[in-house]
């Protein structure tokens, strides 16, 4: 069934890229929404129902770890899964979201092949014979 | 340039050209190259405490246009000033990322990215590893402690 995914970056370009990847990567997506920052990803998501979050990290007004403290105050968009698509390469940093409540990252640059592999996984798709840990990242 | 930055910068900008906007580049040895001859420039700033790093992508027009246009799967003629822009931000905040991790190194944040044009009349000179598209300028790479971007040609 398809899926309803919202795309938070502050960057135009890369929200359309990531589109094309999602159409690339074969994942079946629903609508596709788009957010420029943490702030506006939740005034979506207060008339929107999505079923994934893919979000940036570094944004201004309100970044990727602000958008999953304010995800996780609201008991209605707690358990949205929120897929981190970023550039930080700190390993304390992307543990520390993942503590926030992150299902999973991947580093940029990525290619359709991942962003499909980790989206199955966190969304339940797999046939079950796959091994892993749906909070590991993919790094490339 | 530091050897072992140089190294890691170039394996980084190559990965992420490669993967994200879909070319290959070579690299020559650091040198001046002259900003009249270069479009544009974005770069990023990385810090840690009171250290500071800056990695810089200056192109010309061309070149900055065709990756624009692959990053965004449209047509060249296409590409819109404040895509090129955007585009390239991303390409240096890419690159930047890339090499942090290359480096192994923690605690650097990556600043906002930076994008400026250069004048056709400029008589500035950068310094950096040129570019190129199969033996044709493509534009130059650099990376430095301090900022960059913000001297004025």
């Amino acid at each position: 069934m398809p899926y309803n995914v919202l795309i938070v970056d502050d960057s135009r370009s890369m929200r359309e890229v990531i589109k094309k990847v999602l159409r690339l990567s074969g994942f079946q997506i629903g609508d596709c929404l788009e957010a420029g920052n943490g702030e506006e990803a939740l005034s979506v998501l207060a008339n929107h129902w999505v079923d994934v979050i893919l979000s940036d990290i570094h944004m201004p007004v309100m970044d990727g770890f602000g958008l999953l403290q304010a995800l996780t105050a609201q008991e209605d968009l707690r358990d949205v899964p929120v897929v981190l698509i970023t550039t930080e390469s700190s390993h304390s940093r992307l543990k520390e979201a993942l503590a926030l409540g992150a299902r999973g990252y991947l580093r940029k640059p990525f290619r359709p092949e991942e962003v499909r592999a980790l989206l199955a996984q966190i969304m339940g798709e797999t046939d079950g014979s796959q091994a892993g840990n749906v909070d590991q990242g993919c790094d490339f | 340039m530091d050897p072992k930055r140089e190294m890691l910068i170039r394996d980084a900008i190559s990965e992420v050209l490669e993967a994200m906007f879909f070319v290959s580049v070579g690299f020559s040895e650091p040198a001046h190259v002259s900003a009249s001859s270069l479009f544009c420039c974005s770069s990023v700033q990385m810090c840690r405490g009171s250290e500071t790093m800056e990695i810089g992508i200056a192109v010309t027009e061309s070149f900055g246009r065709m990756i624009a246009a692959n990053f965004l799967g449209i047509r060249e003629e296409g590409v819109k000033s404040e895509e090129l822009e955007d585009v390239l931000k991303e390409l240096v905040n890419m690159a930047g990322g890339n090499y942090l991790d290359r480096a192994d190194s923690e605690n650097w944040q990556l600043e906002i990215p930076r994008f400026r044009r250069f004048a056709q009349s400029s008589s500035a000179t950068l310094w950096g590893m040129p570019m190129d598209v199969l033996g044709e300028p493509a534009g130059l790479v650099f990376i430095e402690s301090g900022s960059f971007c913000s001297q004025s040609s």
